[in-house]
């Protein structure tokens, strides 16, 4: 039976000695850690920025996610891929080619935020021989303006839910070229005309 | 009468489209109806685990278009609700297994033994969107108050209005009410103002959901559940009833409860 009691003593000993408890004891962060972590500035910041918040009342986060997300949905319907933003760019050049001489290879068309709306940009450079113009005349006519005006609402109507009152359409004199910049407000989601035909466009292509 | 064949969907994943078919199936055949689930998310089933039926599966939805074996032979009878039956989705297979039409031809067959058909769609826009949709007359779409759950579900039901099925119906799922009462969550009014669409079931955040589906149990069968009430008004206004919406309640904490007793206004829980 003695090595049968050996091996129980072998058991017994098996447990962590004294002297590990001892190191397991001391990994725990000291007195003096805890102090570092007390005096440790981020507390403070928390707190003030607790303080901030409770007395600044500042926008509750729901509004924040609500707002971003109409932008967002207003782009995502638009629909509005690559290629047929370039469609759109091509149409719209060969519309104002019809009333200016333009500079090949220069319209910018971009969609911008301004304020709650979406705004359609389009800026051309219009032909110029380079001299400097002291008296800039206007390019167009009142009356062509308008018929300009008609006209891009009718192609940009092509791609996306326009405003149809809300076009503007201003040249920009400088020393040596004019620009024509162009600003279509995109209509917002409830009075998207045919969400149901631009989405399908979408999934065709 | 012919029966109605939903698909469920949400275009992000995780926002609870499965846990939400079990939930509505269920609870549709708790009311007495005949009631197929089919989970279209070929490679990724899921259905057959929140039922609780993952031991039962003998054929799949792959093998029935294939026509290894009958529709009759691939559906599991539910082990806790009379009449509700799944045809679970194939696992070694992807999405491009089956067409759209194929679906759509399965559920035209089928419908006229049961009352309800909800297809479980899987997530994104994909092929295996496109044929659970195809093969659906009506859409319920599953969304929850965040920003990426919303603009995910905006662009599905675009293409639920494109594929000319009914206006889709909205569940919000996982609302929490204190967040809600505190401005930190979107409300119902301002997910319904986004989407433009009508509210299906307004369904809170709720622990029990993850314990039912830990066990295998769908929510509808816990009847002091808050989150199993609301699918149960779901499955109501599926069948045409007009339920009221299930009153979303923040728990009162001893401050709240405090000041009630001391009648200060503006301490009720507030309404999500």
């Amino acid at each position: 039976m003695a090595p049968a009691l050996e091996n129980l003593r072998g058991l017994v000993k098996r447990p962590p000695a004294i002297g590990n408890l001892k190191g397991i004891v001391k990994r725990a962060p000291s007195l003096e850690n805890l102090r570092g972590m007390v005096k440790r500035p981020q507390a403070f910041d928390n707190i003030g920025e607790f303080v901030k918040r409770a007395f600044e009342k500042g926008e509750a986060s729901r509004f924040e996610a609500h707002r971003r997300l109409q932008l967002v949905l207003l782009q995502d319907r638009s629909s509005l891929t690559a290629e047929s933003l370039e469609a759109l760019k091509n149409d719209l050049l060969v519309v104002m080619a019809k009333y200016v001489i333009i500079e090949r290879d220069c319209l910018e068309i971009d969609i911008k935020q301004s304020g709650e709306s979406l705004l359609l940009i389009a800026n051309v450079r219009v032909f110029n021989d380079g001299e400097a113009v002291e008296n800039p005349q206007p390019l167009l006519s009142p009356k062509k303006t308008a018929a300009l005006k008609n006209s891009l609402l009718e192609t940009a109507a092509n791609y996306l839910p326009v405003d149809s009152d809300s076009i503007e359409v201003e040249e920009q004199h400088f020393n040596d070229s004019v620009v024509l910049v162009s600003s279509i407000r995109i209509a917002d989601g409830e009075s998207f005309p045919e969400r149901k035909e631009r989405t399908a466009s979408l999934a065709a292509s | 009468m012919e029966g109605e064949v939903y698909v469920i969907n949400s275009g992000k994943g995780g926002v609870g489209k499965t846990t939400a078919t079990a939930n509505v199936g269920s609870a549709l055949a708790l009311r007495g109806h005949k009631v197929l689930l089919i989970d279209a998310d070929i490679g990724l089933r899921n259905l057959d685990v929140v039922m609780g039926l993952e031991n039962r599966i003998v054929y799949d939805l792959v093998q029935v278009i294939e026509e290894v074996c009958q529709p009759q032979q691939a559906m599991i009878r539910d082990k806790l609700t009379e009449n509700l039956f799944l045809i679970p989705a194939a696992q070694t297979r992807d999405k491009t297994a089956v067409t759209g039409e194929q679906v759509k031809g399965l559920c035209e067959k089928l419908k006229p033994d049961f009352d309800y058909i909800l297809i479980d769609s899987p997530a994104g826009i994909e092929q295996g969107f496109k044929n659970a949709m195809e093969a659906a007359d009506k859409a319920i779409v599953v969304t929850t108050p965040d920003v990426a759950a919303i603009r995910d579900a905006d662009r599905v039901i675009g293409f639920i209005e494109a594929a000319g099925l009914s206006k889709p119906e909205l569940i919000l799922n996982r609302v929490r009410p204190g967040m809600v009462r505190r401005g930190d969550m979107m409300t119902t009014e301002d997910v319904l103002d986004l989407l433009s669409v009508q509210l299906l079931g307004l369904v809170p955040e709720d622990e029990k959901m993850i314990v039912s589906a830990n066990r295998g149990i769908p929510v509808v069968h816990d009847m002091k559940s808050r989150s199993g009430e609301a699918f149960r008004r779901v499955a109501a206004r599926v069948e045409g009833e007009d339920v009221p919406m299930l009153k979303l309640e923040v728990r009162d904490g001893l401050f709240t409860w405090l000041k009630k007793m001391v009648g200060i206004k503006g301490a009720v829980g507030a309404s999500a």
